[in-house]
């Protein structure tokens, strides 16, 4: 069979011929020669299912919380928690003294919702007391992020993932941030070629203990979705959806009308007053693992690397921004 | 007034009619069959049955006994024989036993898909039973799809969709895991490329739900065909039972052969025959289907007739129409139910009419031209008769080789068991896109994966990976190119690009690049639908082409200059010491000018400035020995022995669908008095598609027939000049206008190839088995 026919038909679509932009000779050239030992504290670990790239960093936030604690009263302040109450009775009974949800036991009409929401709070199972709050206030308030406070603060994992494409292909790094006393510590996981992913999936599987709560930004409809498929395919345990916090429809929620997107860096430029500079564009990731595995050379991936940790370290300070509003407030800068 | 009775002895008798009739075959009436009763059905499908004064024909039981026994099945009964029911009644016998259990149900047509539906819904409201069923194609609203999604166990759908959606098999996982039946309806249209496309489509299929761990039972409904197992195994990739034998009943049928060109050719056209066939038998009552070949036709008909108005005649003409696809589908629904009920009495109409639609049963059918399939002249014939009253075909004759070779052999048409229906899961180009759509949908892996695709994929394999297109993970090769595959792939192309054709912002159709070159360059007029438009513009690069309506009775055919080069020769046989091979060829097409023609006048050329258009494809060839040309040389010269070359490849091309399933213009042709390489005078007839399509393949298989009824064809043609007629050796699409033929020598050409003495040795250069 003469396959020089077919190269014609499909060479659009692959992205070796794409022409990538101009970073792409320039890092090729910086890192030939390196290995991923010399970078983030990169080491080869195994596990029963392959060979992988471990990675490491720790960062400080510029915005953390001081003190975590179990604290609901954002969440109880929000009188619509309660079946029957919506704005204008909220008003009515705020300005009537009634500060908190559980002021309203006694009240002769609410008093009863107000109890069957106690008990839910009192189940302290994290996805049934989101399901209930979250019907009765929207599926995104920004309140029902201070239920994350029944746990400890180390279950709280960030996770952001990088893949070759939107759907039916696969990933190749999955990064996982978490608080430790100092501040976050990032874990990155990257499989040296695509025969390792199942070792990437597993890895990040046994990072996750029991009981963690998935932080991401789109995770809900993308990467955990994601992730699980890949778990699918390889006939291997999936991880639990929920519960979850998917800060882009808290950032939605709040921030719909003031940002001209809710775009993790949008955000990231407009309330966190940063700018990245020479960052990898999203839509050339794939090209850039595959420039990788084609020249065995490492340069293309640190980058990658880097915007994975920053993406991470953003998350973390947009969740502790939007659970702290009065500490940081809520106004983007606006030009 | 009092309209009389159709009779056909009258019919024979009429001085307008009775010089053309070649021959009248009775088909006789058969009493319905069915199998003693030991069913055993399920009392809701009994009762059913009761209640519909239903008794299942012998057919629709073997039906039913094979799904039972889980064994795929072809079933090749006619028409409106009940094929439906037949598959029905042992889908929902299995849906009430097994709760889970789920049901696919394609059709090529969304029409057809809504009409089941609704029998279905029909069917479930008389049995008291709830299956859910949906239709799920372009159609269904957004946010209707999730909820089917879950709750559906039969869904009714087309191959387009069903190539779209597999990729998305993880949001049907409950679906294909309870997968237990795949019902393909009218089968014998998935051929040429599209089926080719489609049997790839339904190993992927397969390997989905094997991943699911189901491994449903397929029933193909199809119409006749000569090679039923043969054709199921290659779309399906299984060996599938044949039901064929009827059991429905049958009224007399009365099939006419009318050729208008019977005494030679005088001012006789087809197309006017027809109408005054179609006006004849209005005129006594019979509701009557008038097939034509174009949209121009249908209009020209009721044109014709109605200029012949007169108070016997007015209310006869209100009860007459034209039908064609480009109408809209309430119009055509309207059509449809009043030829149901009898309201009208005549329709004129392209062979959209042809599949399935519900129309009711019509007392005669009119067949303007060989429609270019067996099949689809019993497809049309079965338009009338269903039920126990006498019925009218009558088939008439266009003036080409194929038509007139039908006059002269009704008996051998009526008996032929259909021709070979083509499809060659092997092409090249289209498994290329096929793999790369399965990488999409799940990793490949070559060595488990390869049997659904029956060959040793690997070195396909190591080519994408090559390319970037694919990469390897543990369970195999994943596709991580930067559009999603199954976008890039059309079912109706060769090609993952097609060009687009536009008029003015509306999408027509998408065009294979052969298709462009020679239908749809610069200047051409183009069919859609029947209807013409001028080709305005062709954009190489981004594959878009311009036209605009043009209202016209012109047509425009293209000029070529061809080279062929031999890749690889396959396999070779000699027969009666000619020597035939097969194997794959490079060709050049040249397409320098073009004509515009009104029928077969021409009125101007115009030439045309594109690059030749090359590709490989596969080709049977014949080199003619030395000694018949030096045999003709003592009489003719070159050029007279070049045009018996040329006349005899035209006249094998144009018989070569009444034993293939093809149209003549899905092959090409080229003879030469020295091929270069050899120096030896050959003629080459190979697929007009790239990578082939198995059309050349049959030909070489069913050399000998096809040779002899193209000598028969050719020696007994009425006409009488040095260049033939287009009933014998003039093709309508020669790209030299039908110069330098010569009827006499390609006579004698055919008769010392076929004089030697027959001695048929077959050397087999094939490294690959072909299953």
């Amino acid at each position: 069979m003469n396959f020089e026919r077919l190269k014609d038909r499909w060479r659009s679509v692959s992205y070796y011929t794409r022409p990538a932009d101009n970073s792409l000779p320039v890092l090729l050239k910086k890192y030939e020669g390196a290995s991923f030992e010399d970078f983030f504290n990169g080491r080869s670990i195994q596990n029963e299912l392959g060979e992988l790239y471990h990675f490491s960093k720790e960062y400080s936030l510029a915005r953390y919380p001081e003190h975590w604690e179990k604290q609901l009263f954002p969440l109880l302040s929000n009188l619509k928690l309660v079946t029957g109450i919506g704005d204008k009775t909220h008003q009515r009974l705020r300005r009537s003294g009634y500060n908190s949800v559980l002021d309203l036991q006694t009240h002769p009409r609410f008093g009863k919702a107000s109890e069957e929401l106690q008990e839910a709070l009192q189940t302290e199972n994290l996805s049934v007391m989101l399901s209930y709050c979250r019907s009765r206030i929207g599926y995104n308030h920004p309140d029902l992020l201070c239920l994350s406070t029944f746990h400890s603060l180390q279950h709280l994992c960030f996770l952001d993932i990088e893949t070759l494409g939107l759907y039916n292909c696969p990933l190749f790094l999955i990064g996982i941030a978490r608080w430790n006393e100092k501040g976050v510590q990032i874990n990155q996981y990257l499989a040296p070629n695509i025969m390792q992913e199942r070792a990437v999936l597993t890895a990040c599987r046994n990072e996750l203990p029991p009981g963690s709560i998935l932080v991401t930004y789109n995770g809900d409809s993308f990467d955990i979705p994601f992730i699980n498929d890949r778990l699918r395919l390889y006939q291997l345990p999936l991880i639990p959806r929920s519960p979850s916090f998917d800060m882009l429809l808290y950032v939605r929620w709040q921030w719909r009308n003031q940002l001209p997107d809710c775009r993790l860096q949008t955000v990231e430029s407009r309330m966190l007053g940063r700018t990245r500079n020479d960052d990898v564009p999203g839509s050339l990731v794939p090209t850039y693992y595959q420039t990788y595995l084609a020249r065995k050379n490492i340069g293309p991936l640190i980058p990658i690397l880097e915007h994975n940790q920053l993406d991470l370290v953003s998350l973390m300070e947009i969740f502790f921004t939007m659970i702290e509003p009065e500490k940081y407030g809520t106004t983007p800068v606006s030009y | 007034m009092g309209l009389r009775p159709f009779r056909i002895e009258n019919w024979k008798r009429e001085p307008g009619f009775q010089h053309q009739i070649e021959h009248i075959e009775t088909l006789l009436s058969s009493e319905a069959f069915s199998l003693p009763d030991e069913l055993d059905l399920p009392a809701f499908i009994r009762e059913y049955l009761e209640v519909k004064k239903i008794r299942l024909f012998s057919h629709q039981q073997s039906c039913l006994e094979a799904i039972r026994q889980q064994k795929s099945v072809i079933i090749t009964t006619s028409t409106a024989s009940g094929k439906t029911l037949g598959y029905m009644i042992p889908i929902l016998e299995r849906a009430m036993q097994h709760p889970e259990e789920t049901t696919l149900l394609l059709f090529p047509l969304k029409a057809l898909a809504n009409d089941q539906w609704k029998q279905i819904k029909e069917m479930q409201e008389l049995m008291k039973i709830n299956v859910p069923a949906f239709i799920y194609d372009g159609d269904t609203p957004l946010s209707q799809r999730s909820m089917i999604r879950s709750k559906a166990r039969i869904i009714l759908t087309n191959p387009y969709e069903l190539h779209y959606i597999l990729p998305w098999h993880a949001k049907w996982a409950r679906f294909y895991s309870h997968l237990g039946v795949v019902v393909i309806d009218e089968a014998h249209t998935y051929r040429g490329v599209f089926g080719s496309n489609f049997s790839l489509l339904v190993r992927r299929l397969k390997r989905i739900c094997h991943f699911y761990q189901s491994k449903p039972v397929f029933v193909l409904s199809s119409a006749t065909m000569q090679n039923a197992q043969e054709f199921s195994k290659k779309l399906i990739d299984e060996s599938c039972q044949l039901i064929d034998q009827d059991g429905s009943s049958k009224g007399t049928k009365h099939f006419v052969f009318y050729n208008p060109f019977k005494n030679g050719q005088d001012t006789r056209t087809t197309l006017d025959e027809s109408r005054k066939i179609f006006h004849y038998c209005i005129s006594h009552e019979l509701q009557t289907l008038c097939f034509v070949g174009s949209r121009k036709s249908t209009e020209w008909i009721l044109f014709q007739l109605k200029q012949k108005k007169n108070p016997f005649n007015q209310p006869l003409l209100d009860r007459i129409s034209s039908y064609r696809a480009g109408y809209l589908p309430e119009e055509r629904r309207r059509i449809e139910q009043q030829l149901k009920s009898r309201e009208l009495l005549g329709a004129i109409s392209t062979n959209a009419l042809e599949v399935g639609i519900d129309i009711g049963s019509l007392d005669s059918v009119i067949i303007t031209g060989y429609p270019g399939s067996v099949i689809s002249t019993w497809q049309q014939a079965g338009r009338c008769g269903r039920g126990k009253n006498e019925s009218f075909v009558f088939l008439v004759a266009y003036q080409n080789p194929l038509d007139q070779y039908i006059m002269k052999h009704p008996i051998e048409f009526l008996n032929r068991n259909h021709e070979h229906a083509i499809i060659n899961p092997h092409n090249p180009y289209i498994l290329a896109n096929h793999l790369l759509c399965a990488a999409y949908e799940m990793p490949v892996d070559p060595e488990k994966d390869s049997v659904f695709f029956g060959l040793d994929t690997t070195p396909w394999w190591l080519f994408f990976e090559q390319e970037g297109l694919v990469t390897k993970t543990a369970l195999g090769y994943t596709y991580i190119g930067r559009d999603p595959a199954v976008k890039l792939v059309s079912l109706q192309h060769l090609t993952n690009e097609p060009f687009r054709l536009f008029c003015g912002n509306t999408l027509l159709e998408t065009l294979d690049k052969g298709q462009v070159f020679r239908e749809a360059h610069e200047g051409a007029i183009f069919l859609h639908f029947a209807e013409p438009y001028r080709v305005i513009s062709v954009d190489w690069i981004t594959k878009k082409i311009e036209v605009a309506r043009e209202e016209t009775d012109h047509s425009t055919e293209v000029m070529k200059e061809i080279s062929v080069q031999v890749l690889h020769k396959r396999e070779s046989q000699s027969w009666r010491a000619l020597a035939l091979q097969f194997g794959e060829i490079n060709v050049k097409e040249h397409y320098f000018a073009y004509q515009e023609k009104r029928y077969q006048q021409v009125l101007s050329q115009h030439e045309m400035n594109l690059p030749p258009m090359e590709f490989d494809t596969e080709s049977m060839w014949m080199e003619i020995p030395d000694e018949i040309i030096y045999t003709l040389q003592k009489k003719h010269t070159i050029e007279d022995i070049m045009g018996g070359l040329h006349g005899t490849e035209h006249a094998m091309i144009g018989i070569m669908p009444f034993y293939v399933m093809c149209d003549r213009r899905d092959i090409g042709g080229f003879s030469t008095m020295q091929y270069l390489p050899t120096g030896k005078p050959t003629i080459f007839i190979y697929d007009g598609y790239e990578g082939g399509i198995g059309l050349s393949e049959e030909a070489y298989r069913n050399f000998e027939a096809i040779i002899e009824a193209t000598y028969e064809v050719v020696k007994t043609c009425p006409c009488d000049s040095d260049n033939g007629c287009p009933a014998c050796i003039q093709s309508p699409k020669c790209g030299n206008e039908n110069a330098f033929l010569n009827k006499a020598v390609t006579i004698e050409l055919l008769e010392w190839m076929m004089r030697l003495p027959a001695s048929i040795k077959k050397e087999s250069h094939a490294r690959k088995k072909r299953k």
